[in-house]
C-alpha cells in the first residue's frame, strides 16, 4: 500500500470524505485537549507568556517533514504526487500579515476557531461568522486585486530549489531551526514569567 | 525534571533523523520536484495531463475562460492563414530561445498546438522540463478541425471516444457554429460550408471576453 492513498486509488473520493471526517475529528480533539480551543492560550503566544502554539506547530511541521521524507526514501510515498501549493510571493506575504493580525485580534486561527466553536465557545462562533463575511467580501472585491493575486508567481518552488541544496540538507537545517526556536521560546517564556513576578512584587 | 528529559530525547531523535536525511542519497523533494526531471514528465504523460482535448479548449474559449494561454508554434504565414481564435503565434524555433520563453505566463496553462502534433510535442517537452504548466492540443489543428470545425453530418464514425465523453454530439455542432460565425478565419483550410443556422444555446462571441469569476479556493493551511 503506497501513498498518497487517495491519489493512488487505494480508496475513492467518497471513502476519502469518511477518512477526512475521522482525521479531522481527531485533529480537533487533540487541539482541544492541548488547550488550543482557548483564545487566551492561543494569544498568549504573541505576548511571550506561553509559546505552546509555536512549539506545537513547529513540531508538527518537522515531524511531518521527517515522516514524509523517510517514506519517500523507502519508496512508500510518491512525493511527486503530493500537492505542493504554488508560490505567489507578494500576495502570500501580505496574506500572511493579514492572517497574523487577524489571529492576534480575533484570538483564533481558522482551524482552532472551528475547534473552539465545536466546544461551544461563543467568541469562536463570532470569529467563524467573521470568516464567512470576509470570504464574501474578498470574493466580491476580487476584480480590484486580481492582478496582485497572481503576482510574484514562482510556480511550485521549494526551499531546496531556491537554495540549490539537496532536500536532505534543507531538512536538517529546518530541524536545527526548530530546535533553536524551541529553545528561544522557552527562554522568552522564562523572561516573561520573571517579569510578571517582578511586577507583582512592586504592586504588593 | 522528567519532562525535561522527554524534550531532550525528542530533540536528539530529531537531530538523529535529520542526520539520516542529510546522508540519504535520494533527494525526493526539490531537485526532482514537479515538472523537474524525466520521471515527473513521464508521470504527466501517463496521467494524460500533457494534452487538452480540442472540445475542452473550444469550450473554454466560448466561456471566455482565461485559464489557457494558447500558443500556435507554426510559421507566421500559416498562422495568418488560419489560427484558433485567441491564439498567439510563437514559432517553434523562437520557443527554443530561452529569452522568448521567459515571457510566457507562469500562472496560466499554456496550450501548444501545431498542424499535427509533433512540433507542439517537441515544444511541450522543453517547457514541461522548465516547470511551466503546459499542455498540447491533442492532434493539433487536425484535431481541432476534426472535433470542433467539421460539420456534424460529416463526422460519422470519426468522433474519438475521448471527445464523446467531453460533450454531446449536439454540443459539438453548436460549438462549430460558434467558431464559424464568431472569430471567422480567413480560412483556405476551412471546408466549404453553406449557411448554418445560428445556435440559440450559445452566447454570441464578443470581442471583449467576460471576466472570469474568482476561484476562491482555500488550500492547505496549518492550523
Amino acid at each position: 500500500m503506497n501513498g498518497p492513498l487517495a491519489a493512488n486509488g487505494v480508496f475513492g473520493e467518497q471513502f476519502g470524505f469518511i477518512v477526512a471526517f475521522f482525521v479531522g475529528g481527531l485533529f480537533g480533539f487533540f487541539l482541544e485537549r492541548a488547550g488550543f480551543g482557548s483564545a487566551k492560550k492561543l494569544t498568549a503566544d504573541f505576548y511571550g507568556r506561553d509559546m505552546a502554539v509555536l512549539k506545537v506547530m513547529f513540531t508538527a511541521i518537522v515531524v511531518a517533514m521527517v515522516g514524509v521524507m523517510y517514506l519517500g526514501i523507502f519508496g512508500r510515498l510518491d512525493i511527486s504526487l503530493v500537492t505542493i501549493p504554488p508560490t505567489f510571493l507578494w500576495p502570500q506575504i501580505v496574506g500572511g500579515l493579514i492572517f497574523g493580525v487577524g489571529f492576534v485580534m480575533g484570538g483564533y486561527c481558522p482551524g482552532t476557531a472551528v475547534v473552539a466553536a465545536g466546544s461551544g465557545r461563543k467568541d469562536a462562533l463570532w470569529f467563524l461568522l467573521g470568516i464567512l463575511v470576509g470570504i464574501g467580501v474578498w470574493a466580491e472585491g476580487y476584480p480590484l486585486y486580481k492582478e496582485f493575486y497572481v503576482s510574484g508567481s514562482y510556480g511550485v518552488y521549494t526551499l531546496s530549489q531556491w537554495l540549490g541544496l539537496p532536500s536532505g540538507v534543507v531538512a536538517f537545517a529546518v530541524i536545527l531551526m526548530a530546535l533553536g526556536a524551541f529553545w528561544f521560546a522557552t527562554y522568552v517564556e522564562r523572561l516573561m514569567a520573571a517579569k510578571a513576578l517582578r511586577g507583582k512584587d512592586q504592586s504588593a | 525534571m522528567m519532562q525535561m528529559s522527554y524534550q531532550k530525547f525528542g530533540a536528539m531523535l530529531l537531530v538523529f533523523l535529520g542526520i539520516g536525511l542529510l546522508l540519504a542519497k535520494s533527494t525526493p523533494v526539490g531537485t526532482e520536484a514537479k515538472g523537474g526531471g524525466g520521471g515527473a514528465i513521464l508521470q504527466i504523460v501517463q496521467s494524460k495531463q500533457d494534452h487538452v482535448m480540442p472540445l475542452d479548449l473550444a469550450k473554454a474559449a466560448i466561456e471566455g475562460s482565461k485559464k489557457y494561454f494558447v500558443v500556435d508554434v507554426r510559421q507566421p504565414w500559416e498562422f495568418d492563414d488560419y489560427h484558433i481564435p485567441g491564439a498567439v503565434n510563437i514559432p517553434l524555433e523562437q520557443l527554443m530561445n530561452e529569452k522568448a520563453r521567459a515571457e510566457l505566463p507562469k500562472d496560466k496553462t499554456i496550450v501548444l498546438y501545431s498542424a499535427g502534433g509533433t512540433h507542439a510535442a517537441q515544444a511541450w517537452v522543453v517547457l514541461a522540463q522548465e516547470g511551466y504548466q503546459v499542455k498540447s492540443l491533442l492532434d493539433g489543428l487536425q484535431g481541432w478541425w476534426r472535433d470542433v470545425m467539421t460539420p456534424t453530418s460529416l463526422k460519422i464514425g470519426d468522433v474519438t471516444d475521448e471527445s464523446k465523453d467531453v460533450l454531446e454530439y449536439k454540443g459539438a455542432k453548436a460549438m462549430r457554429e460558434y467558431f464559424q460565425h464568431g472569430a471567422a478565419p480567413s480560412g483556405s483550410v476551412a471546408p466549404p460550408i453553406t449557411t448554418v443556422p445560428s445556435s440559440p444555446t450559445l452566447p454570441a462571441p464578443s470581442t471583449t471576453s467576460p471576466t472570469t469569476p474568482p476561484s476562491a479556493k482555500a488550500k492547505g493551511g496549518g492550523c
